[in-house]
């Protein structure tokens, strides 16, 4: 069963390995608060494309199933939301992982 | 140890265009990943791997390169070739059904594809992404509004996608065909090759290893510094 913490330190090892490998800029700490998208992110678009990707192949590889995260499926989540935290994305992995 | 061949997709190898260029890359030490609606017509290639997909269906596209993914470990190059085999009609009897089949089966099916394979692509720092239009974008023929707009918008979605990864190590350029003598444009007929040939700037109909030719060379690691460029063949525009 994967917990919140789980995924939370599943996206850290995300963001550590894609700021290893030149890919984000600047070293991002996850935690609840984070801002993973909207205004104040350290991740720039094309970053936060990169990160979902990659998140989303580890957490294929970690549950062993098909896992798909879908963005609308996400607004649908936090409607009007004027930005995604880091708190918000991990329960959406959680339910989707779960789901 | 050995390396392994360059993985190369293309969509649409059950015939034409697609078909010719799997036959030829594969011949050419690429590891040839191609798909159709339908079976693999394509078995006796050196380097070839087929799936079965629709790739104007959001959820097919995905578990498709997914499985590509989990299978050849990388993709180096991707050649997207779709189409819709229909002749079109001026634009005053033109249903809007007809028209959304046709922007369906060449743009959103480009854009499904190119946006899956991207991803993986970004990951990887390196990518190649060919999508093939037609030199009727730049021809604007009388009967052809469905099928040369959606064209068009695939050379725009191309040109933006290659702004957007050019920092990941992606280029994304375009190959427009002049007639290519294919068994769909044989079912046109001899009077729609004429007109076709007309309005070309060297009125001859192109073999597919023509436009491997371009392909190649979009393709080539060392093309790098190429990207948003849209190749006409038979053309000046």
């Amino acid at each position: 069963m994967l917990t919140k913490a789980d995924v939370m330190q599943l996206m850290q090892e995300s963001l550590d390995s894609l700021k290893r490998s030149g890919m984000i800029e600047t070293a991002m700490p996850i935690n609840d608060e984070a801002v993973i998208f909207g205004q104040q992110s350290s991740l720039d678009s094309m970053g936060f494309v990169t990160f979902v990707t990659d998140v989303e192949e580890r957490l294929n590889r970690k549950t062993g199933k098909d896992l798909y995260i879908v963005l609308t499926d996400l607004e649908e989540k936090y409607p009007n939301a004027p930005q995604l935290s880091g708190s918000m994305f991990a329960d959406y992995l959680v339910s989707l992982a779960t789901s | 140890m050995t390396t392994p061949p360059p993985v190369m997709v293309i969509t649409g190898t059950s015939r034409g265009i697609g078909r010719g260029m799997a036959e030829h890359f594969s011949r050419k030490g690429w590891m040839v990943v191609g798909c159709s609606r339908g079976a693999a017509t394509l078995t006796d290639l050196p380097a070839y791997d087929h799936f079965q997909v629709d790739v104007s269906d959001e959820k097919q596209v995905r578990e498709w390169v997914r499985a590509v993914k989990r299978k050849h470990g990388r993709i180096d190059a991707l050649v997207c070739n779709v189409g819709l085999v229909k002749l079109g009609a001026m634009t005053g009897v033109t249903s809007t059904e007809l028209f959304q089949s046709f922007v369906n089966s060449i743009l959103v099916s480009t854009f499904l594809v190119c946006r899956e394979f991207s991803k993986i692509m970004g990951l990887q720092r390196y990518g190649r992404i060919i999508n093939l239009t037609s030199i009727m974008t730049e021809l604007h023929a009388p009967g052809t509004s469905a099928y040369s707009a959606s064209k068009a918008a695939v050379v725009e979605l191309t040109k933006v996608l290659a702004r957007e990864v050019s920092g990941q190590g992606i280029t994304c350029n375009v190959v427009s065909p002049s007639l290519v003598m294919t068994e769909a444009s044989a079912s046109f007929g001899e009077e729609w090759k004429k007109n076709m040939l007309a309005m070309q700037t060297l009125p001859r109909p192109i073999e597919v290893a023509e436009l491997c030719n371009i392909v190649d060379f979009f393709a080539s690691p060392q093309s790098g510094c190429v990207t948003g460029q849209v190749i006409h063949t038979c053309l000046v525009n």
